[in-house]
């Protein structure tokens, strides 16, 4: 009797843990909030992986009155014989996706990792003057200039064209503000040391602070990629006809009036989740234990 | 820390065996020819990017809002007839653009309502509810998953097959089971549910961070004054994560005309769903990939008369939020 209610008083403790009655009330309703939110989300991928088993009329017809007798695994590997839009196959359309996702990030992390690291440590006219036109480029909105955005890159011949991918050294940004506020709380003692001992700007750079960025521009990267990798819109736009995987699977589904596919279209979904989904689990330390406007937790 | 590297310490420190070297030219600001090589270097490319994709493009967008295209070679002549154009279809009660623009502010004023939640969700994952990094994980998850994946997801849902037609059917007391995203009644509401639901932990990785770096001694302190959560996080947080608070703030008032749910992938803006950032990005995608559609010219025009306000409204914002509460240092 004894040993039980002592069991039951350190679970209510642990349940507790050091928090008043009110606190553990409020705790308990949003624990509840937050599994039903979860849950929810979910849901998404577990519905989604299922419809890709089934068949185009049971998707259709009964979303959600699941036969689990009829699932076929065979939809997935169908995927890749039956995804094709605008000439390119399943693999071609990963092989754009990977190729803009991953040089464009890494482009872009290096360009505003490089731009904040000169313009933060050393003075040249001009050098203070960057931060407020970076901060002025986020908070001034300029709207309507999609169209003069499309003329250029079409008189520039980028659209359409793996060259796009230079549209992604912009070195400003969100990212820019990040490595500005990261190497304004950057001691200077190891450049300082480095330079003692002979070491010109490249090696203090590449050798020295750039291994210091690592965990910054890794959270920030993985980001992007995941960001991009899922993105679509400008993709849409600027290069259609070499589809990245998100605007091949918006394609199909829109030139999807004549095929009974609805199936395919959520086995590709499925299978688009898979790789962002895989390095987040991998990483996802990484990416939520490191970003913050006051530059790295240290 | 020591502040910021200077020219007096990154370019005068001189290597150990410089002794017999010649001394280096230095300009005015400390610099030698190596170190402007290697800031060259590092500042062409965004500089030029720069140039190019934000101040021709932008300028070329001013220009084109008082340019008509003649004809597919290109040549165009210099009108109002743009803004014209952009007024007389404002003055229509039923015009695309005022569905858009009235659609625009419900969605900001959502946008605002979920700015606190995400800011609340976050704090909760901070003070570690039970299974917090498990949320933290799930609640990443929109971000993860494709906006196409969860937009087919969810279209299957409010389908007439699916499960939430039937529940509105039976709230609303309806005859028949709704199409709620085809129908002018009830497909805007729906859109807005869409991004309530998936932009709820909003920038909830960036809030972990910042709440993460708040010294816990503080906290410490109002437990024992005996401060409840409410009062911990809107007195003492609150002033500690200002300059962030403030910041994210101001870039939502800044994308006050760019508030969309996701119009284009759930209705492409059809059943008066429409916003102006799906109205703009349709502009674009429905040109097809004509260069001189006079669309462009159009859109350039209606977003300079958007611009205006939305400069002067980022500004007061900024400058109000400014003068709210002092950035603290910790």
């Amino acid at each position: 009797m004894e040993n039980n209610a002592i069991k039951k008083r350190s679970l209510i403790r642990r349940i507790m843990n050091g928090r008043s009655i009110s606190e553990t009330v409020v705790h308990a309703i949003v624990f509840m909030l937050f599994l039903a939110l979860s849950i929810s989300y979910l849901f998404i991928l577990v519905w989604c992986f299922i419809a890709g088993l089934r068949t185009h009329t049971e998707v259709t017809l009964k979303p959600f009155d699941i036969d689990w007798s009829k699932l076929y695994f065979k939809n997935y590997i169908e995927v890749f014989s039956r995804l094709r839009v605008n000439q390119t196959d399943f693999f071609g359309m990963v092989a754009n996706s990977l190729y803009f996702s991953i040089c464009g990030q890494f482009l872009n992390i290096f360009t505003a990792v490089s731009f904040a690291y000169v313009t933060t440590k050393y003075r040249f006219p001009g050098s203070k003057a960057v931060y407020f036109v970076v901060f002025a480029m986020m908070i001034i909105p300029i709207y309507g200039t999609g169209g003069s955005i499309y003329k250029l890159m079409y008189d520039m011949g980028i659209t359409n064209n793996y060259t796009f991918i230079i549209t992604a050294c912009s070195g400003a940004g969100m990212n820019y503000m990040y490595f500005h506020s990261f190497f304004r709380g950057l001691s200077n003692s190891y450049s300082e040391a480095a330079k003692i001992d002979g070491a010109n700007d490249w090696q203090i750079y590449f050798q020295v602070v750039l291994p210091q960025t690592v965990a910054l521009a890794g959270s920030l990267f993985l980001m992007a990629w995941i960001s991009d990798w899922n993105g679509y819109g400008g993709y849409l736009i600027y290069l259609p006809r070499i589809p990245v995987l998100s605007v091949g699977i918006y394609l199909f589904n829109v030139n999807m009036k004549y095929e009974v596919s609805m199936h395919i279209l959520f086995a590709a979904c499925f299978i688009s989740v898979i790789p962002p989904l895989a390095l987040f689990v991998s990483f996802s330390n990484i990416i939520l234990n490191n970003v913050s406007l006051g530059g790295i937790k240290e | 820390m020591t502040d910021l590297i200077k020219n007096e310490s990154v370019g005068s420190a001189q290597p150990q065996n410089a002794g017999g070297e010649k001394r280096r030219k230095r300009n005015k600001y400390g610099l030698t020819l190596a170190n402007v090589i290697f800031i060259v270097a590092f500042c062409i490319v965004p500089v030029l990017h720069f140039c190019i994709f934000y101040l021709f493009a932008n300028f070329r967008g001013f220009l084109m809002a008082f340019q008509k295209p003649i004809g597919y070679d290109g040549d165009f002549v210099w009108t109002l007839d743009q803004f014209r154009r952009v007024f007389d279809t404002l003055g229509q009660g039923d015009s695309e653009l005022r569905i858009a623009l009235k659609n625009t502010f419900i969605t900001f004023g959502f946008s605002l309502i979920m700015f606190p939640c995400s800011i609340i969700i976050s704090y909760f994952l901070y003070k570690q509810v039970w299974g917090y990094k498990t949320f933290k994980v799930i609640f990443y998850m929109p971000h993860i998953v494709s906006g196409l994946v969860t937009s087919y997801v969810f279209i299957s849902m409010v389908s007439t097959r699916g499960f939430i037609a039937p529940l509105i059917q039976k709230w609303d007391h309806l005859s028949y089971l709704p199409s709620l995203l085809a129908d002018s009644d009830y497909a805007n509401s729906v859109v807005l549910f869409h991004m309530v639901w998936l932009g709820l932990p909003g920038n909830m990785i960036l809030w972990c961070g910042t709440f993460a770096r708040i010294p816990t001694s503080v906290l410490e302190y109002g437990k024992l004054d005996g401060v409840g959560w409410v009062r911990e996080l809107v007195q003492l947080i609150l002033p500690l994560i200002w300059p962030t608070f403030s910041l994210l703030l101001m870039m939502q008032f800044t994308s006050i005309f760019s508030a969309s749910g996701a119009v284009f992938l759930l209705t492409q803006g059809k059943w008066d769903t429409q916003t102006l950032s799906n109205w703009f990005y349709m502009q674009v995608y429905n040109a097809n990939g004509d260069a001189n559609t006079s669309a462009y010219n159009y859109m350039s025009a209606f977003g300079m008369l958007i611009t205006v306000p939305a400069c002067a409204i980022s500004l007061f914002v900024r400058f109000v939020l400014a003068k709210l509460v002092e950035d603290v240092e910790y």
